[in-house]
């Protein structure tokens, strides 16, 4: 068996690999690493070992990093299509560079409705968050809350969410709700933030951001309002997060957009890998990188190893072609290039890190 | 069977008829490359004044979040905080178009960098309005 593998191995080998632009976090970068090699395993792409092209800089939202990896990235003949990038702002920003450049960029976890207008080449195996907005605001205001909080990352993510929470709010009939934006690069002063959430006494905080900045306020904003009742959304999950004692996340309820409690055998066998090489639970930004990997895949077996035969084939996906079985469920384009909504709700149980399933 | 030589006035016809065609084919070509040349002229115009009423809007939304925070300080009105963040809204929106059109990476990078200066003298403009 090994021998024929081996002798497969080879014979690929020989033919020039087909490559895929990576920008993606840690976590998304193992999801799109199992995506390859459980390609390359069945043999890679008619005959083609499948490659990743990883240029770093992911963890930055600096739209200066983003341009400049997606000019490598889309100048580079070699790369047939781009997963990436690891956060709404940075995806639009590339996203010109790599409609100018006629690639096909899918953004795995990018959810501002702004990407929707970005070109024919943006796909995302997410929505837009016209629909997050509602499923927010209908968590608050089942709530009843006294006071509300919304903090807010003041950019493409952060911003557009917050415009439209306040709206679905506002159609609610919910009131005193206190908006307070802040900056994470730069000029941003976490402390300062915790300062002005403890000043509203808010009973709901919600956060529109990521978790990373949010562990920078944890310790002063539960000091000063321990029964402060926290709801974020989908910017806050990740192996931290997942991780965590419960002593800077416990007990927030944070919006997952992918449901990874399925029945599902090709999601169980890649949680079972991911959890080998990460010592970690699969998270939503692994198995949507793993998703994206393997579409791209299909996309150049089906509709051919050309930039733009790759872009017709994911126009296609869900109307001509049937839809795609990923392992966060089926995949499938609207004509702005975004994915179906859904939502789950999930609580960082206090107390303990989560044990692996 | 021998061929008698044209005439000369059937030559001189015959010359007469090519240039006339040679004229009007020059005359046509020209016509065409001026009518190109005004089409490039007149695109390019419109793309430079379409991105200058892009420009005129960012710096006119921008002006008027300056306003609304000049009245706050002066007298604190929530109508005042919503319309600064309307208008910073509209500005974010404007700078999005420039970015979706076909910018050279130096003005792309140029306007992505506005952008992220804007939201930060948002939230600086929040904090300090806030303390009013």
């Amino acid at each position: 068996m090994a021998a024929i593998a081996a002798a497969f191995a080879s014979a690929c080998a020989e033919r020039s690999p087909y490559r895929i632009g990576v920008v993606l976090g840690s976590e998304g970068l193992l999801g799109a690493r199992l995506a390859v090699e459980s390609v390359n395993a069945a043999g890679g792409v008619d005959g083609h070992l499948l490659q990743l092209r990883d240029l770093g800089g992911a963890s930055s939202g600096s739209a200066q990093v983003a341009l400049a990896v997606a000019e490598s990235l889309a100048t580079d003949s070699g790369v047939l299509a781009v997963v990436g990038h690891a956060n709404s702002s940075a995806s639009l920003a590339a996203s010109q560079v790599y409609n100018a450049r006629h690639i096909v960029q899918i953004a795995p976890t990018t959810t501002t409705p702004l990407y929707s207008q970005a070109g024919p080449y943006s796909f995302r195996l997410v929505s837009s968050d016209e629909f997050q907005a509602r499923y927010l605001a209908d968590i608050v205001a089942a709530a009843k809350p006294a006071r509300i909080t919304v903090a807010y990352v003041n950019d493409d993510y952060g911003r557009a969410l917050q415009r439209l929470v306040h709206a679905e709010l506002e159609r609610r009939g919910v009131k005193d709700v206190r908006e307070v934006p802040y900056v994470e690069e730069g000029s941003g002063d976490p402390l300062e933030l915790a300062r002005v959430i403890t000043l509203e006494k808010p009973t709901v905080l919600l956060w529109l951001g990521r978790a990373t900045f949010f562990a920078q306020i944890a310790r002063p904003l539960r000091a000063a309002l321990p029964a402060l009742d926290i709801v974020a959304s989908d910017g806050f999950g990740g192996a931290r997060v997942q991780g965590d004692s419960g002593r800077i996340y416990g007990g927030i309820r944070h919006v997952r957009l992918v449901n990874l409690e399925r029945a599902d055998t090709a999601l169980q066998a890649v949680q079972s890998r991911y959890r080998i090489r990460a010592s970690s639970e699969l998270t939503d930004d692994a198995a949507l990188a793993y998703d994206a990997v393997m579409l791209l895949a299909q996309a150049i077996r089906e509709g051919g190893a050309d930039r733009d035969a790759i872009r017709t084939w994911m126009s296609k996906l869900g109307s001509d072609h049937a839809a795609a079985n990923g392992i966060t469920g089926p995949i499938a384009f609207s004509a702005s290039g975004d994915r179906a909504p859904l939502y789950v709700l999930d609580t960082v149980r206090p107390g303990a890190a989560r044990a692996p399933r | 069977m021998a061929f008698a030589p044209p005439s000369l006035r059937r030559t001189l016809i015959t010359s007469a008829v090519i240039v006339v065609v040679a004229a009007t084919a020059a005359s046509l070509f020209s016509l065409y490359l001026t009518l190109e040349t005004r089409n490039a002229i007149d695109r390019d115009s419109n793309a430079l004044i379409d991105e200058q009423r892009i420009a005129d809007r960012i710096v006119g939304f921008t002006h008027r979040q300056q306003i609304d925070a000049y009245r706050i300080l002066q007298q604190p009105d929530n109508r005042d905080h919503g319309s600064f963040d309307v208008n910073g809204d509209s500005a974010e929106m404007q700078m999005q178009l420039y970015l979706f059109r076909e910018l050279s990476p130096a003005a792309r990078l140029q306007v992505e960098r506005m952008k992220e200066t804007h939201q930060a003298f948002e939230v600086s403009a929040h904090r300090a309005l806030d303390l009013v």
